[in-house]
């Protein structure tokens, strides 16, 4: 689990330059529609059988991102390749194949079952879509998967409503491993959890990963939860990714002054770490109107007139570290 | 505490659940107890599906036959009634129970086929509209919009008096009648189904357009398009009961229960039961449907089950 | 730092004073087809003025409705059977109706969890807030606006003349709960009652928000309920601490003893399963098991069947409080004493 061995293991996931627009309300009556820049020119490559863990807030493009990696909406430009497969192009056979590849899991678990239908058929879905095994042979599977995620087998039959939350969410993540995925990307997928509960299915996301040799992008604007799956962190703000290193790294020593912010407004369990804390003014940018130069400047407390005009580029600090900022 | 107050209450009610009668614990199993309104509403529209299918067996007159000399009977319950024609007769003195029997199988037929018509055609555009969105939806939408702005029964009597008048006509006509109320109705719900993360969970599962429409979202929208096409049936028969009424509807020798309250309308004063009873099937027909229809709704949704 | 040196002077002034508000025996069972449930348990709960309570629990551990029945805010189906609510020594739910609404919008003010839901969307933020000081406090519209622009300028809007006359779609959702804080505080009120009030918001925006709310508690000198299941939250803004589990209050304590020495084995679960930012752990310590729903709880201990301390004495009857000191309890078998 070493960040060398990391390096060395193949590349499943490589992004490049991906920009994702999206039409919003008009200006006025007659006027041209608003475009938000979701995702603005976003690279990075994920590592198999590694976390990466994707942080920021709401409105940061974090989600739209995590769907243009499982190709489930289009880049406006950029390319996604999966395995050496630019998977953008990709005609429509194909990419339902790739569905088995790779699995979302989603934030809001009752939301994301089918209230008229069992926990069994829903967890066997994805074997019948894409014809797995023997027809007999794929409630043996589901029994295995739902061992898995260690559910009692009795809740094949129940109904989502009936589960608990945590249940509720082992249910999701049986159904999204299923099919024997390599990548799984966690989009909030415990932030809609009790504490209590949440640790147990953060735990479960751990061992399954061991087990099945996954690869995870785990979104969430959790740096708490991050800093503990993770074995790498993009922070992402307005559309672009800010800062990329391993978790470490990136939380001992973080270089841009938003990953501070970001690290210093997570509030701890501990009233003795209070006076440490710098809070930062203002809020994040309007998508449809983003700043000119560095997007964080208006909130930034080292900011000056280059940042206001110059959008930084994103580099490599060192082996471990990359960040978009000039006075890094 | 709070057990202990829920285990009193539960072992009586068993307990009285064991004496029953057989009407109390049938509804008890049909998930109708307390719900007597209900009960009395189903219990009449099977008895009105019964004589629409059955009641041919035991009609005691031809519905067409005349007996001039008995014109305008009293039914058997008001004075100078008699037991030969229990409700009466028409002013061409024909038996009124055997038209009713015979006027309800039409307006059944009428009022099930029309509604079904409207409910397949408006739903199956409804959804079309939300899967295409774009130029599709705003094109049926539109549609939508003109049939609403339409004042119907005066399209419908064109559509009569222009094509020709059959009864197949006359069921396509009433069954156009509401298709835009499903049609709007579909494409709302399919639309907030497909954002649901339920069905981004399977298309992103890998599932085809058409099964995740077939598994997915269909029967989940499917309760409210019955509650939708309960609400709608006594709108079609009571469609098909205005245009009889008008003349423009069933043609004679055939009879609806619409048809028969049109000629009654005439003897109102004088013999009021023709009107009155066909009347009365109607109105207590279009109650109970409705009745009904408020209890399937709440029964169709399995989290409140 | 001043934060820390404020908690000092707030827990003696605390010892000196009879508190503002005191719980005590709350009770409240909701009613449902299935048969009744009690989801609040005997609460008994106080604050001071100038203290912030914080009120943590999972969800369904009845810290909401908690508040809302000391509120006498309860939907239909809930009702009170036990308990006094003390408000400056006068028992809310003896009140008549016309007092307690009286009372509500102005000595005892209420924030929650979602700003964009709890503000009307055809009027503009101004109005609603002039309106609300208006009704009230019975001064001239002029007078209310006059109060709202100061009030939006106190809670960090900024060109409060501005925003006054924008709708709250035009408000991002830190402005709008900064809104809504300045609408709950506009009458001065003495007990704030804040519900999950930072839980929507993103957590540059929640730092923000929690300042303000600790600003405005020693600036006002109000008493503060914190409801939150987050336990970092209380540990950045809470001075006493109860925590709720399964409609009881198992554990009170100041927040740096609670989190210093936890006694009650679930909240020493709770804080062990957090995963930290400042800290690297391989593998989180999850209680097992979830939370018992209302229609499963017993009169013995509920935290029982997930608990490694528990022994026969925790089932069928109710652990009592223990004091701890004079500023702590417990309620368990075998509290946790070693740290």
């Amino acid at each position: 689990m070493t960040n060398t061995m990391e390096k060395k293991s193949e590349i499943i996931m490589k992004v490049r330059d991906v920009v994702c627009h999206f039409a919003g309300p008009r200006t006025s009556f007659f006027g041209e529609r608003m475009i938000a820049h979701a995702v603005n020119g976003v690279s990075f490559d994920l590592y198999a059988g590694e976390t990466l863990g994707l942080v920021g807030e709401s409105g940061c493009g974090k989600s739209t991102l995590g769907q243009l990696i499982l190709n489930l909406i289009e880049p406006t430009a950029g390319s996604v390749s999966y395995l050496g497969q630019d998977i953008t192009t990709i005609d429509t056979k194909e990419w339902r194949r790739l569905r088995s590849e790779m699995q979302l899991v989603f934030q809001n678990p009752l939301g994301a079952l089918n209230p008229r239908l069992t926990i069994g058929s829903q967890i066997r879905e994805p074997l019948d879509i894409h014809h797995v095994g023997d027809e007999d042979k794929r409630d043996d599977k589901v029994l295995e998967m739902i061992a898995a995620v260690s559910l009692p087998p009795h809740l094949l039959d129940r109904y989502p409503h009936q589960l608990s939350g945590g249940q509720q969410q082992r249910v999701v993540i049986a159904r999204a491993l299923i099919s024997g995925p390599k990548l799984v990307v966690c989009d909030e997928s415990v932030s809609a959890l009790d504490v209590s509960v949440q640790a147990q299915v953060v735990n479960l996301l751990v061992d399954l990963q061991k087990k099945l040799g996954l690869t995870y992008l785990f979104i969430t604007h959790d740096l708490s939860i991050v800093r503990h799956i993770s074995s790498r962190i993009a922070v992402m703000y307005l559309g672009r990714i800010v800062e990329l290193a391993d978790s470490e790294a990136l939380l001992e020593n973080p270089m841009h002054p938003y990953t501070k912010a970001l690290i210093s407004a997570v509030p701890v369990p501990d009233p003795r770490a209070r006076a440490s804390r710098t809070t930062i003014t203002g809020e994040p940018p309007n998508p449809f109107n983003p700043p000119s130069g560095c997007a964080f400047h208006a909130r930034c407390p080292q900011a000056d007139s280059k940042c206001q005009s110059l959008i930084p580029v994103f580099l490599q600090i060192d082996e471990k570290h990359a960040v978009a900022c000039h006075y890094a | 505490m709070t057990t202990k107050q829920a285990d009193s209450v539960m072992p009586s009610h068993t307990a009285t659940g064991v004496k029953r009668g057989w009407l109390s614990a049938t509804m008890h199993r049909w998930g109708l107890s307390g719900e007597w309104l209900v009960t009395a509403a189903l219990i009449y529209i099977a008895f009105i599906l019964f004589i629409a299918v059955f009641g041919f067996t035991f009609q005691p007159y031809e519905h067409t036959k005349q007996d001039l000399f008995n014109q305008l009977q009293p039914p058997v319950f008001m004075d100078g009634g008699s037991w030969d024609h229990i409700f009466g007769t028409d002013d061409l003195g024909r038996d009124v129970l055997s038209r009713l029997i015979k006027g309800l199988q039409l307006s059944v037929l009428i009022g099930v086929v029309g509604t079904v018509i409207g409910a397949v055609l408006g739903s199956v555009l409804g959804i079309v509209a939300a899967h295409f969105r774009g130029w599709v939806e705003e094109v049926l939408m539109m549609l939508v919009d003109v049939q609403v702005s339409l004042p119907f029964i005066i399209f419908a009597l064109a559509v009569l008096a222009f094509v020709g008048n059959s009864l197949t006509v006359l069921i396509i006509v009433v069954g156009i009648d509401g298709w835009e109320r499903y049609a709007r109705l579909s494409r709302s719900m399919v639309l907030s189904c497909n954002a649901q993360d339920y069905v981004r969970a399977v298309r992103s599962l890998g599932l085809s357009n058409y099964k995740i429409y077939r598994r997915h979202v269909l029967p989940n929208i499917l309760g409210t398009l019955v509650v939708q096409a309960t609400i709608n049936l006594p709108g079609v028969i009571l469609l098909e009961s205005t245009l009889s009424f008008l003349g423009l509807g069933v043609q004679p020798p055939m009879t609806s229960l619409g048809q028969i309250l049109g000629v009654g309308r005439d003897y109102l004063i004088l013999a009021p039961w023709i009107a009155v009873l066909p009347g009365m099937v109607i109105f207590f027909l279009t109650l109970s449907i409705a009745v009904v229809g408020d209890w399937l709704r709440d029964r169709l949704d399995p989290t409140l089950k | 730092m001043s934060n820390t040196q404020n908690h000092g002077t707030n827990a003696d002034h605390m010892a000196a004073s009879p508190p503002l508000l005191e719980v005590r025996g709350l009770s409240v069972v909701f009613d449902t087809p299935e048969g009744s449930h009690q989801v609040v348990d005997h609460v008994d709960l106080k604050v001071s003025s100038g203290q912030t309570l914080g009120l943590v629990g999972e969800s369904g551990s009845g810290k909401s409705v908690t508040c809302l029945a000391m509120l006498r805010l309860l939907a239909a189906r809930g009702r009170v059977i036990n308990g006094e609510v003390l408000f400056q020594e006068q028992d809310l739910l003896k009140l008549s109706e016309d007092d307690m609404t009286q009372l509500r919008g102005c000595k005892i003010a209420m924030v929650f969890q979602d700003p964009m839901v709890s503000l009307n969307p055809v009027r503009t933020i101004g109005w609603q807030i002039s309106e609300s000081l208006h009704l009230h406090q019975n001064i001239s519209r002029e007078a209310a606006k006059r109060r709202t622009l100061e009030m939006l300028d106190l809670v960090g809007i900024p060109e409060p003349k501005t925003r006054y006359n924008e709708y709250p779609h035009q408000f991002s959702g830190g402005m709008s709960q900064r809104a809504m804080i300045a609408m709950a505080i506009a009458c001065e009120p003495k007990l704030l009652i804040a519900d999950e009030p930072t839980t929507a918001l993103d957590v540059t925006i929640q730092a923000q928000i929690l300042e303000l709310l600790s600003q405005l508690k020693s600036d006002l000198d109000m008493a503060l309920i914190l409801i939150t299941h987050d336990l970092g939250v209380i540990a950045e803004a809470a001075d006493e601490v109860a925590v709720m589990y399964a409609g009881r209050v198992v554990e009170e304590a100041p927040v740096f003893d609670l989190f210093d020495n936890p006694m009650h084995p679930y909240t020493l679960g709770l804080l062990n399963s957090l995963p930290r930012v400042d800290r690297k752990v391989d593998r989180l310590n999850a209680i097992e098991g979830s939370a018992p729903p209302p229609h499963e709880f017993v009169e013995g201990c509920r935290f029982e069947q997930r608990c490694g301390h528990c022994d026969d004495s925790c089932t069928g009857t109710r652990p009592d409080f223990k004091n701890i000191g004079t500023s702590r309890r417990v309620a368990c078998m075998h509290p946790i004493t070693t740290s």
